[in-house]
C-alpha cells in the first residue's frame, strides 16, 4: 500500500514540478495586461535581440517578480502546514507568531520616522520586528520546559493586540502620510526585484530544510502529543525547532510582501481535504501549490486593471475564500 | 407695560445700528450647498489648511480664531488656536470659539459637517478641483467676510501669474513638451493621472503627463515607468525632508534606463505647495513650470 502511495506521490510530485515551471514561465510572458508568448519564448533564447528597456522589464523586473511572490507563497504554505500540524487545529495560520503585527510595526516605523538604509530599510526593519515578536511570543509561552498549545495560541493573540494597537496609534499619527502605511498593510509585490528575492533565499531555503527534516515527527503529532511521546518523540524539542524555522520563513516572507491572507491557512487545508495527510507528501505540495497559488494571483493583481496595480492580498482573498467554501461544502456532502 | 415697549424699541433700535453693514448672502458651496450667511463674517474657522491659507492671504488673519494641527503655513497660523487634525476635528472646540464661518475643506468628514449644521453653526465647503475652482473658492471666501475688493485684487493679481505661464507655454510645440511622471510615493509606485491638481499643472506649464490615460490618484506598474521612459520625475516630499521615495528613485538599479534619471532630472517637490488647493496653486504652476522649461522661467531651486 505504501509502495502505491509513494508511486502516486513521485508522479504528483512531478506534475506540481512540472506546473509550477510553466506557470511560472507562462506568468513572465504576462505583461502590459495582456500575454506575449515572444516574452516568455525571450526566457531561452538569446537575450541580445532585446532593447535595453525590454531586457530591464523582462529580466529586471517581472521575472524577479514571479521568483519572489512564488517564494513567498511557497514559504507561507509551508509554514501553514506545518503549524496547523503542531496545533491540530485546521483554523491556524502563519501569522499565530505575531508575525504579522510585528512586520507591519516594524514598516510603519520605517516608513514614518523616514529613516533611509538603503533600499531594503523597509523590508529590513519588518523582518527584524517579525523575527523578534515571534521569538517573544515563543518565550512567553515556555511555561517549565514545554510550550502548551493554547498558551502559545493566547500569548501570539496579546502580542498581536498590543503591537497593533502601536501601528493604529501611526497609522493615526500619520495624517497625510498614512497612504504608504496602508499599501504596505495591504500586502502586494509592487517594484520587488532580485534584492528582495536575495533576501529571503536564505532564511526560506534553511527554514524548509529544518521542516522537511522534521515530517516524520510532525505525522505522529497527528495521533497526539501523547502518543508522539510514546513513540520515543522529544515532542518540545522538535516543536522549539519548528517554530523557530517557521518563525524566520514567516518573518521573511511577510517582509517582503506585506500581509497575504489566504495563502497560508487554505492551500494546505484544501490539500488535506484531497486526502494528503502524511507531511512527507503535505510539505513539498504545500510549497508547490502555494506558491502557485501566490504567482497566478500576483499575475492577475497586475493585469486586472493593468496599467493600475492591485494589491495581491485582495486577489488571493476575493477569489480563494469563495473556492474554499466550495470546496468545504461539497467534501462535507462526500463525508 | 410702557416701559417694555421702550425697550422693545430700544432693542430694535440696537439690532439696527449693530447690523448696519451686515447682510444675508446666500453662496452655493463646492458640495453644491446653498448657504446663507451674514456677511461680514468676523470669527472664521478653517478645516484644512488650504483654507487657512486663503483666508490669510486675503489679509483675514485677524479673523481667523481657529485651524488644524496641519495648518504650518503662512507660519503665524501655528500660533492660531488648533480645533484638531484634518480628518478628526475636535467639536467641542469648534463650537467653544462661537465661529459665525466654518471653512471645511475636501477631506472634511461629511458627518462632521452634518454635526456642524446641526449645532447650528455656518459650514461652507471649499473643496475645489482645478486652479479656476480654486480662484473662485478665493472669490466666494472674500464675499463671505465682505472684501470682495481685496478678493478681487488678489485674484486678478493669481490670473495675471496664470496668464504670463499660458502665455510662454502656448508658443511651444508638441514635440518641445517633456513628458512628465509625477511619483507621489514609491513603494507602490503610486502617480497623478488625469483630473488632478498635478496634471493641471504638468499640462499648463507645457509639459505631458505620462500617465494622461489614466484617471485620479492611482498605482502603476514599475515595468510601465520603464517603459513610458519620462523625460522628467518630480517626487513628492513632505516638507522637503523626507526623501524615501526620491532616494528610491535614484538608487534602483531597475530604473537607471529611465531617461529622467539617466539624465539626472528628478526633482523633490513640497507637498505642501503642490497638493494644497489653495492660492499657492498659481507658485505650485511656475514650479512645474520651472521643471519642465527652466529656459523660459529660471531654474527650479527647491526651498530648503
Amino acid at each position: 500500500m505504501s509502495q502505491k502511495n509513494n508511486k502516486r506521490f513521485v508522479l504528483l510530485l512531478g506534475l506540481t514540478v512540472c506546473g509550477a515551471f510553466l506557470s511560472m514561465w507562462f506568468a513572465t510572458g504576462v505583461g502590459e495586461g495582456r500575454y506575449r508568448l515572444q516574452d516568455s519564448l525571450s526566457l531561452f533564447s538569446s537575450t541580445s535581440s532585446l532593447s535595453s528597456t525590454e531586457y530591464t522589464i523582462l529580466f529586471k523586473i517581472r521575472l524577479p517578480r514571479v521568483v519572489l511572490s512564488f517564494l513567498v507563497g511557497g514559504g507561507l504554505a509551508v509554514c501553514g502546514a506545518v503549524l496547523q500540524g503542531i496545533f491540530q487545529n485546521p483554523l491556524v495560520d502563519p501569522y499565530v507568531l505575531g508575525v504579522s503585527s510585528g512586520a507591519a510595526l516594524g514598516a510603519v516605523i520605517a516608513i514614518l520616522s523616514g529613516v533611509y538604509l538603503g533600499l531594503l530599510t523597509v523590508p529590513l526593519f519588518a523582518f527584524l520586528f517579525a523575527t523578534l515578536t515571534s521569538f517573544l511570543v515563543l518565550r512567553l509561552s515556555v511555561v517549565g520546559k514545554k510550550i502548551p498549545l493554547e498558551v502559545l495560541l493566547l500569548a501570539g493573540i496579546a502580542v498581536g493586540f498590543f503591537l497593533s494597537a502601536f501601528i493604529s496609534l501611526g497609522m493615526f499619527i500619520a495624517g497625510e502620510n498614512l497612504h504608504q502605511v496602508v499599501f504596505w498593510t495591504m500586502g502586494g509585490f509592487w517594484g520587488r526585484g532580485w534584492l528582495e528575492v536575495k533576501m529571503v533565499l536564505p532564511f526560506l531555503s534553511g527554514g524548509l530544510l529544518v521542516l522537511s527534516l522534521f515530517t516524520r515527527e510532525l505525522n505522529t503529532f497527528l495521533l497526539g502529543e501523547k502518543v508522539s511521546r510514546s513513540l520515543g518523540v522529544d515532542v518540545e524539542r522538535v516543536k522549539k525547532w519548528l517554530m523557530l524555522a517557521v518563525s524566520l520563513v514567516v518573518a521573511s516572507c511577510v517582509s517582503v510582501s506585506g500581509i497575504i491572507g489566504f495563502v497560508g491557512l487554505l492551500v494546505p487545508h484544501i490539500l488535506r481535504l484531497f486526502g494528503y495527510q502524511d507531511h512527507r507528501f503535505l510539505l513539498p505540495l504545500s510549497f508547490l501549490s502555494g506558491g502557485v497559488v501566490l504567482l497566478l494571483a500576483d499575475t492577475l493583481a497586475r493585469t486586472v486593471l493593468h496599467p493600475v496595480e492591485l494589491p495581491v492580498g485582495i486577489v488571493t482573498s476575493i477569489l480563494g475564500s469563495p473556492f474554499f467554501i466550495y470546496l468545504l461544502r461539497k467534501k462535507k456532502r462526500e463525508l | 407695560m410702557r416701559r417694555y415697549g421702550v425697550l422693545l424699541v430700544a432693542f430694535f433700535l440696537f439690532l439696527l445700528i449693530f447690523s448696519a453693514g451686515a447682510q444675508e448672502v446666500v453662496l452655493q458651496d463646492d458640495w453644491g450647498r446653498t448657504v446663507q450667511v451674514t456677511s461680514p463674517a468676523r470669527r472664521i474657522i478653517s478645516l484644512s489648511p488650504a483654507n487657512t491659507e486663503i483666508v490669510f492671504a486675503l489679509g483675514l488673519d485677524e479673523r481667523l480664531i481657529g485651524v488644524t494641527s496641519y495648518c504650518n503655513y503662512p507660519p503665524e497660523a501655528q500660533e492660531k488656536e488648533k480645533i484638531g487634525s484634518v480628518t478628526e476635528i475636535n467639536l467641542e472646540s469648534v463650537i467653544r470659539l462661537e465661529p459665525d464661518l466654518v471653512l471645511a475643506g475636501s477631506l472634511t468628514p461629511r458627518e462632521v459637517v452634518g454635526k456642524l449644521e446641526e449645532l447650528g453653526l455656518k459650514v461652507f465647503v471649499l473643496d475645489a478641483h482645478t486652479i479656476e475652482g480654486v480662484l473662485e473658492d478665493l472669490r466666494k471666501v472674500a464675499v463671505l467676510a465682505g472684501v470682495e475688493d481685496r478678493g478681487e485684487a488678489l485674484v486678478e493679481t493669481l490670473q495675471e501669474k496664470l496668464r504670463q505661464v499660458k502665455e510662454k507655454v502656448a508658443k511651444l510645440s508638441e514635440e518641445e513638451k517633456p513628458n512628465l511622471l509625477h511619483v507621489i510615493w514609491h513603494d507602490p509606485i503610486w502617480t497623478a493621472g488625469k483630473n488632478t491638481f498635478i496634471d493641471e499643472f504638468i499640462t499648463l506649464a507645457g509639459g505631458k503627463n505620462v500617465v494622461a490615460d489614466l484617471e485620479g490618484y492611482v498605482t502603476l506598474d514599475l515595468e510601465e515607468v520603464v517603459r513610458r521612459n519620462p523625460d522628467i520625475i518630480t517626487v513628492l516630499g513632505t516638507h522637503g525632508d523626507e526623501k524615501i521615495s526620491y532616494e528610491f528613485l535614484l538608487a534602483d538599479e531597475r530604473l537607471q534606463s529611465v531617461r529622467a534619471i539617466q539624465e539626472k532630472k528628478v526633482f523633490l517637490v513640497d507637498s505642501d505647495i503642490v497638493t494644497r488647493p489653495g492660492p499657492r496653486v498659481i507658485e505650485a504652476l511656475s514650479l512645474f513650470a520651472q521643471i519642465l522649461h527652466p529656459e523660459l522661467f529660471g531654474a527650479y531651486e527647491p526651498k530648503e
